[in-house]
């Protein structure tokens, strides 16, 4: 299983960070046990969106950007559409896809 | 691709973590009321953040009511007025800066002085200013931290300016000169690939990107044909127009 920092970016990633950041400043817990969780974070998180996840998706746009640096794709696509299961579809104006390799994770094995 | 999927995710998330930590935090003599408290307040942010319809809204009330009560300084504080009490202190400090380094009686305009020490607003002139700006937007206080600023700038300037005068004057402008002339053309070196070029422009769209769009996962492959993108995405969370929603595959098709 992969395990990557990526999705301390997530909004649930978000609102632990800054759960941990008050948590910190009030004193009740030090910086090194909310490394531990953050790590722990990656883990169930990763570990979450590959076995308790079915969902599939389809994506498609306008391709503005395109990046691949330190085996992280990097997309900006305007104008994208998604479908969700169901015939339901989603709009947005932009979106920034931030894409980790799923082969070879640093810090785990490869599946 | 989910949302309907995304509370339970979420839960599941949140309780294996504070599960799996739970003996980390036992071995650093961490009291368990932490961790429930760490549990609590992550949930009601996230369900503050309206990504998805969390349940446990209504279970976590209850909590919400005795942890603000015992807490005191969570919730309101937090998103409420004492942030722009804050900013608002350090404006003032910034204000005392200004006119200090001027020195020369350049007093920032004395509104926003004061509203700070607010027993003495009656009497001043200014008093329905005062009352009026009482409760200061961010944005009003971004424009006055701003101002402020520039001022003291301003005011740095000159002072060294003052310094600079004399015998050393003409040496001084002298000097600067040719600097000038060096920068312009090195500007124009680096502004080939550097801060400030075409390829940084990109990267400051990017920042306006990633401000609510964003999908954050894995992927398998991606291919391009001509100017067509294929990717194969997984293990993926989608956040746009405020809502998450999250996959286990995505094909992405792009035309460049």
């Amino acid at each position: 299983m992969a395990q990557y920092e990526l999705y301390r970016r997530s909004s649930l990633g978000m609102a632990l960070t800054d759960t941990l950041d008050e948590l910190i400043t009030e004193s009740h817990i030090d910086p090194q046990i909310a490394m531990k969780v953050l790590a722990q974070f990656d883990l169930t998180i990763a570990e979450a969106l590959h076995n308790r996840v079915k969902a599939k998706a389809a994506i498609k746009g306008h391709l503005h950007v395109y990046r691949f640096c330190d085996d992280v794709w990097t997309f900006i696509v305007d104008r994208p559409t998604f479908k969700l299961e169901g015939s339901e579809t989603v709009h947005a104006d932009r979106i920034k896809v931030v894409a980790c390799t799923a082969r070879a994770p640093p810090g785990g094995k490869p599946e | 691709m989910s949302n309907q999927l995304v509370p339970s995710v979420y839960t599941y998330v949140i309780d294996e973590v504070c599960e799996k930590v739970a003996p980390t935090f036992a071995e650093m003599g961490v009291g368990q009321n932490v961790l429930a408290e760490l549990r609590q307040t992550w949930k009601r942010k996230i369900a503050s953040m309206r990504v998805a319809d969390f349940d446990f809204k209504e279970s976590f009330d209850d909590g919400y009511g005795v942890y603000d009560g015992a807490g005191g300084q969570y919730g309101t504080e937090y998103y409420g007025g004492d942030h722009n009490d804050s900013s608002f202190a350090a404006a003032a400090n910034l204000a005392a800066l200004a006119s200090g380094v001027g020195g020369d009686g350049t007093a920032p305009d004395s509104y926003h002085i004061p509203q700070n020490d607010g027993a003495g607003d009656e009497a001043q002139a200014e008093t329905s200013k005062v009352v009026e700006t009482a409760q200061p937007s961010q944005r009003e206080i971004d424009e006055l931290v701003q101002r402020l600023w520039q001022e003291r700038h301003r005011a740095e300037g000159e002072a060294a300016e003052e310094q600079g005068r004399g015998s050393l004057a003409k040496q001084r402008i002298r000097q600067l000169d040719g600097v000038d002339d060096d920068d312009d053309e090195e500007d124009e070196d680096d502004n080939e690939d550097g801060i400030g070029s075409d390829l940084d422009d990109e990267d400051s769209e990017d920042e306006t990107a990633d401000v609510s769009h964003i999908i954050l996962c894995q992927y398998e492959k991606v291919n391009r044909v001509k100017n067509k993108w294929k990717c194969t995405l997984k293990d993926g969370i989608i956040t746009v127009n405020g809502r998450d929603y999250v996959f286990n595959k995505a094909q992405g098709d792009f035309e460049w």
